[in-house]
């Protein structure tokens, strides 16, 4: 079972993307201390991190830049998942590693299509 | 020619071939019977054998045909290849001889290859080249035949003639037919005959010979004819022809008598010429001599040697002049002195070449002239002219020289020089006074000219002669018993001369020279050295007289240089003064420093108080003093009545004018007083009047008084100017004011481009002052560099537009004085003349906008509208998600409801950030948007602070609440001010790290609520404290946390509105404390900007 770890100060968005994950079978981690996040990764391997951008403390483009310079953690792949759409932001996160750019507001479906695309899942999935 | 050969040549074919196939038949026939002969002897041959043996052999006949005719083909073959080449010689040969016919005689013929052939042509050819050569030496005697001048005839041994030239037939008529191989004899007559038979036996013989006799002409006249006959003479010695020349004898006969008269002709001037001239030839040998030489010379001069025409014993001497004559070629002439009769005499002795035609001198003539005479009036004349020089140059010295002293060395020495003089002085009259004194002198002792430095008039050889004024000599000064008690007779000098310098009006000083030895003075000496004193005593004259003029006009100039420099002082000080009371000291300064005056004031005419002092630069006297009382009239005030200058002056001057109380009595001596026009026309009578006092007498003299006139009119201007300029100023500085408050850069110009005003903005911008850019060309105001050309182009354009009328703004960057690039805006606008009648344009406007600020502000908008886009994100996120998910209806049991709750929670915090902007936008509206009504802060403060309970617990940051006594009701906005506290609450809480604590405390401050909001976060990092509360400014840890960077700016904002305070104070690392101060009842109209 794919496990995926979502790191968002946001508390409904959080619930919100767990439910959704968990529902489409996979194992989903919730972080909202971003502070903590990159030792939680460490610990916890998951397949996929979901970043959210703006946080209090460190930001999500700190943590993704934390994965990918970690050799044990730089496969993993990582989903951000931020209110930043302009392209510049975007850019930037790609050059920091993010494999995949989702701008918010978004849909939990898109979501975890997008989810589903990258780890090339389905077969954890309880049917 | 061409037939004969041919014909020769088949008779040589024939012969040949005869000779050769005859021989060659017969024999071969011979040899064939012999050969059937003995055949036959050894068998005797059938007839039908005899046959066939005679038809092989044939007949001799037939057989001398067939083999003549091959032979003779291939001889004629033969002939006809050798015979073609031969034809071409002989071609060759034929067209040399034609060439030849034809007057070439060099044509030559090419060498064929036959031998035979090659040796005619090689004789032809050296035959040709001799006759070549005969031909031009033909030609050339005929050339040089008729070039001839005299006629000639040849006669052979025959006499015959054989050759004439044209030259003949020109003396005589006769043809070269006519007289070729005719006898000579035919043409003279019987008489002729003999002598001619007699010349051309002699000529036979080989003698030249020469007869006269007449030659009967073509015309039948007889000629008298010259001939000179010579022989011409063979190869071997013989006499082959003779040749005679003819000349025409009576042209000759005329040519001798002429000659004969030149010659008696140059005879006679020889004769008439008082010098003596010889000739003579190369032998020296004397060949003609003309009569003054010939009887200076008894005995005859002819055939002797030239010096015995001068009396020169020997003529071998080099320098000779005739061998010099004949050596070089050149006249020559030379002086030779000898004494003769005990008296010296001079000759010039003139020789000069005489040439022959071939240019070789073969004589020479040689003239002497006596120049005793001329050599004795030479020396006199040279003599006169050095006299004359020397008068001259001193005269030249005196009148260059403008400084006496400088004179008299060059006057003395060429005196000296001249008369051979071995001391001299100068003494000068004193021009008042009658003492003489020493000013220059030689070759005297100066132990005597110490002992001898002045006399007065009447002493002495020079007060002799400087008092009468006559020339004074002696031969002998020691044994003159003139100069018996003279103090010169102790200079060891023995001649003496003395001369006065006579000038036009008196005498001006004597001039003494001296020679150790005796000298008799003759009258012309007296002469030459009186006239030296006299030019010297006028020079001198004229020289004082300059001297005088001189300084006189030294003393001019120095004055007029002295009161322009002043007026230029003065003008200075006009110029460069605007404060009128300091421009009117220093005029005053100026002024009394020129006319020496001792006390200098300026009083202006009061209604009240009579004349008060408006300026006295001297000190001591007070502005606005009337220093005379109301009763008295003073100089000055009688100054301004005339309208004039007024003087006072006297012994007793203090009685000629009113000493003011102020100035010390008795101390002024005389005064003076200017009225000074002030205001504008000449209708108003003057004001104003400058008094100067002096301490000794003086009468302003006519230059002063138009100089003071010039100078009160002057004041008038300046007076004027600085009252135009206190009142222009004014405005000035009013507008000026104006101009330095707007935030854009002003730059006034006029329509030439030099600026007319400049407010600080512009002034910064272009790294200049207002002063320094006033005057400047607009365009080199700023920096020039390449950043700044366009600025440049810009501002000409806009000139131009606006001198159009027409105004123009145009965006772009231009680099300021201090490197900045700044983005502007360049407006110009024109500024219409109003005086103009067609509204012509007085100068441009540039307004020079800085864009930064509002770039910035931009920048900050679309910060904002990102950040608050940012914000919204989050909520719409979570309600468009849940929704979604709620109606998929895929949740999780029982958490609809969550779902639902979170819902609205995210529905509130976009009303909440809707909120605050909607507050940013009211607040921009003014304190009139407040809605106001009494609260109660103690409730108010602790909503909020539950509000937060929940979001500070998650964070586990502790919030402290405190509000000290009661608070009093504050007429507020409940909403706005709510808004202060969840703003100051929120960031307290965001900006605290976990377990921080936040502490609120609230307490009544007189008339006001005291609020503290303190946090333990982070704080406010330095760079970031002054621009808190800028609206959109958001402080560098805000960078990834929700915010819109207009909490503190509004909550600023609204605190003001209600007349409240504000304060942050903060320190890095350990936390922000807030302080806030609400008044209980805002003041109308009061809006604290305090921070």
């Amino acid at each position: 079972m794919s496990k995926i770890m979502v790191i968002d100060d946001e508390p409904f968005i959080l619930m919100m993307i767990e439910d959704k994950l968990k529902r489409a079978g996979f194992q989903v981690i919730t972080q909202r201390d971003s502070s903590t996040a990159a030792e939680r990764i460490r610990q916890e391997r998951p397949n996929l991190v979901i970043l959210d951008w703006i946080m209090p403390g460190v930001s999500g483009i700190e943590i993704c830049r934390e994965i990918k310079s970690d050799a044990e953690l730089a496969k993993i792949p990582v989903v951000m998942l931020t209110a930043r759409g302009q392209e510049d932001d975007e850019r930037l996160g790609l050059k920091c590693g993010v494999d995949r750019y989702i701008v918010k507001p978004f849909s939990p479906k898109a979501l975890l299509e997008n989810v589903i695309e990258i780890l090339g899942a389905g077969e954890d999935r309880p049917a | 020619m061409k037939k004969s050969l041919i014909t020769g040549f088949f008779i040589f074919l024939l012969t040949f071939t005869a000779a050769i196939i005859a021989p060659l038949v017969f024999m071969t026939e011979y040899t064939g019977r012999t050969a059937m002969d003995r055949m036959e002897k050894l068998a005797p041959l059938l007839p039908e054998q005899k046959f066939i043996y005679f038809n092989l052999l044939g007949s001799s006949e037939e057989r001398f045909i067939a083999v003549g005719f091959y032979i003779f083909l291939i001889a004629f073959l033969a002939s006809l290849f050798l015979g073609s080449k031969i034809l071409k010689a002989i071609k060759d040969l034929q067209t040399a001889a034609d060439a030849v016919n034809g007057g070439k005689p060099a044509a030559a013929v090419p060498l064929p290859s036959d031998g035979e052939l090659r040796d005619i042509a090689r004789a032809f050819n050296s035959l040709m080249l001799a006759l070549g050569q005969k031909d031009a030496e033909l030609q050339r005697k005929n050339h040089y035949m008729g070039m001839m001048v005299d006629a000639l005839w040849v006669i052979n041994d025959e006499n015959l003639v054989v050759e004439i030239n044209p030259a003949f037939t020109r003396l005589l008529g006769y043809e070269p037919e006519d007289v070729l191989n005719y006898r000579v004899f035919e043409f003279v007559d019987e008489e002729g005959e003999k002598i001619l038979r007699k010349h051309l036996l002699g000529c036979a013989q080989g003698h030249s010979s020469s007869c006269e006799l007449r030659l009967i002409s073509k015309p039948g006249s007889l000629k008298p004819v010259t001939i000179s006959w010579s022989p011409i003479f063979g190869e071997e010695g013989e006499v082959t022809e003779c040749l005679g020349i003819l000349r025409d004898f009576m042209k000759e006969t005329e040519l001798r008598s002429a000659l004969k008269e030149a010659l008696d002709y140059q005879r006679a001037i020889m004769d008439s010429m008082p010098e003596k001239l010889i000739v003579l030839d190369q032998d020296l040998r004397i060949v003609m001599a003309n009569k003054a030489a010939s009887d200076a010379a008894p005995g005859g001069l002819t055939g002797k040697q030239c010096h015995w025409a001068y009396g020169y014993e020997d003529c071998t001497a080099a320098d000779c002049p005739v061998k010099k004559v004949l050596s070089t070629g050149g006249p020559q002439s030379e002086i030779i002195g000898r004494i003769a009769g005990g008296q010296q005499v001079h000759h010039e002795v003139i020789a000069y070449p005489v040439e022959n035609v071939q240019g070789a001198v073969r004589h020479v003539v040689v003239v002497f002239r006596d120049i005793t005479e001329k050599r004795r009036f030479e020396a006199e004349i040279k003599k006169k002219n050095t006299e004359l020089g020397s008068l001259l140059d001193i005269s030249k010295t005196l009148n260059q020289s403008l400084k006496s002293e400088e004179v008299f060395a060059p006057v003395i020495e060429k005196l000296l020089a001249l008369m051979g003089m071995d001391g001299g002085c100068v003494f000068l009259l004193d021009e008042m006074g009658p003492e003489l004194s020493l000013k220059y002198s030689k070759g005297l002792s100066a132990g005597f000219l110490e002992e001898n430095k002045t006399f007065t008039t009447g002493q002495d050889i020079p007060g002799k002669v400087a008092s009468t004024g006559r020339i004074f000599t002696t031969a002998d000064l020691t044994a003159d018993t003139r100069t018996e008690a003279s103090a010169f007779r102790h200079t060891g000098m023995k001649a003496c001369l003395a001369t006065p310098m006579q000038g036009n009006e008196k005498v001006n000083g004597v001039i003494m020279l001296f020679s150790f030895a005796g000298r008799e003075w003759t009258e012309m000496d007296e002469d030459l050295i009186g006239g030296a004193g006299q030019a010297a005593g006028m020079a001198l004259e004229n020289i004082r007289r300059y001297e005088k003029m001189r300084q006189l006009f030294t003393h001019l100039k120095w004055r007029r240089d002295e009161e322009r420099k002043k007026v230029a002082q003065v003008a200075a000080a006009v110029a460069g003064i605007s404060d009128p009371d300091r421009m009117l000291d220093s005029l005053l300064v100026i002024l009394q420093d020129l006319m020496q005056s001792d006390f200098i004031w300026l009083l202006e005419r009061d209604e009240t108080k009579g004349l008060v002092v408006r300026s006295a630069p001297g000190g001591g006297i007070s502005r606005g003093l009337a220093p005379y009382g109301k009763d008295v009239r003073g100089l000055e005030a009688d100054a301004l009545e005339k309208g004039g200058i007024l003087t006072a002056i006297g012994e007793n001057a203090e009685a000629a004018f009113t000493v003011p109380p102020c100035l010390e009595a008795g101390r002024y001596k005389a005064a003076c007083a200017i009225p000074v026009p002030v205001g504008e026309g000449g209708g108003q009578p003057p004001k104003w009047a400058i008094g100067l006092y002096f301490r000794r007498f003086r009468q302003p003299g006519p230059e002063d008084l138009s100089f003071l006139r010039m100078m009160a009119d002057i004041l008038h201007m300046a007076l004027e100017k600085a009252r135009l300029h206190k009142e222009a100023s004014l405005g000035k500085s009013m507008a000026g004011t104006i101009l330095d408050s707007i935030e854009d850069g002003i730059i006034a110009v006029d329509p030439h481009g030099s600026v007319t005003a400049i407010n600080r903005t512009a002034a910064v911008m272009a790294g200049t002052t207002g002063a320094e850019a006033m005057g400047r060309v607009f365009t080199g105001l700023f920096k020039d560099n390449a950043e700044n050309a366009r600025l440049n182009l810009l501002l000409i354009e806009g000139l131009t537009e606006s001198l159009k009328g027409r105004h123009q703004y145009r965006e772009l960057a231009m680099m300021t004085a201090n490197g900045m690039l700044l983005p502007i805006v360049l407006t110009s606008y024109p500024v219409l003349d109003e005086g103009s009648e067609g509204g012509g344009v007085a100068g441009v406007v540039f307004a020079l906008r800085d864009l930064t600020r509002n770039q910035e502000i931009t920048r900050l908008k679309n910060e904002f509208v990102r950040a608050v886009s940012q914000e919204f994100k989050d909520p719409v996120s979570a309600i468009l998600g849940m929704s979604e998910m709620l109606m998929d209806g895929e949740l999780p049991a029982g958490k609809e409801a969550l779902y639902l709750k979170a819902i609205l929670s995210e529905g509130r915090q976009i009303e909440r950030i809707m909120t605050d902007y909607l507050n940013l936008a009211e607040i921009d509206g003014g304190p009139e948007r407040l809605r106001l009504s009494p609260l109660d802060m103690g409730k108010l403060i602790a909503d909020v602070v539950r509000e937060f309970g929940p979001a500070a617990a998650r964070r586990g940051i502790g919030i402290g609440l405190e509000i000290k006594g009661g608070l009093r009701p504050v007429e507020g906005d409940a909403a706005k001010l709510k808004y202060i506290l969840r703003n100051l609450l929120e960031n307290a809480i965001t900006y605290s790290g976990e377990n921080g604590s936040v502490r609120i405390e609230a307490a009544m401050d007189a008339d006001a609520i005291a609020l503290t909001v303190k946090d333990t976060g982070w704080g406010i990092p330095e760079a970031d404290r002054p621009h808190m509360g800028e609206k959109f400014y958001r402080g560098s840890l805000s960078g990834d946390t929700k915010g819109t960077g207009l909490g503190l700016s509004l909550s600023k904002q609204i605190v003001q509105m209600h007349g409240g305070t504000i304060n942050i104070d903060s320190i890095a690392g350990e936390g922000t404390t807030i302080r806030l101060r609400l008044p209980l009842r805002r003041q109308p109209g009061e809006q604290n900007n305090g921070d």
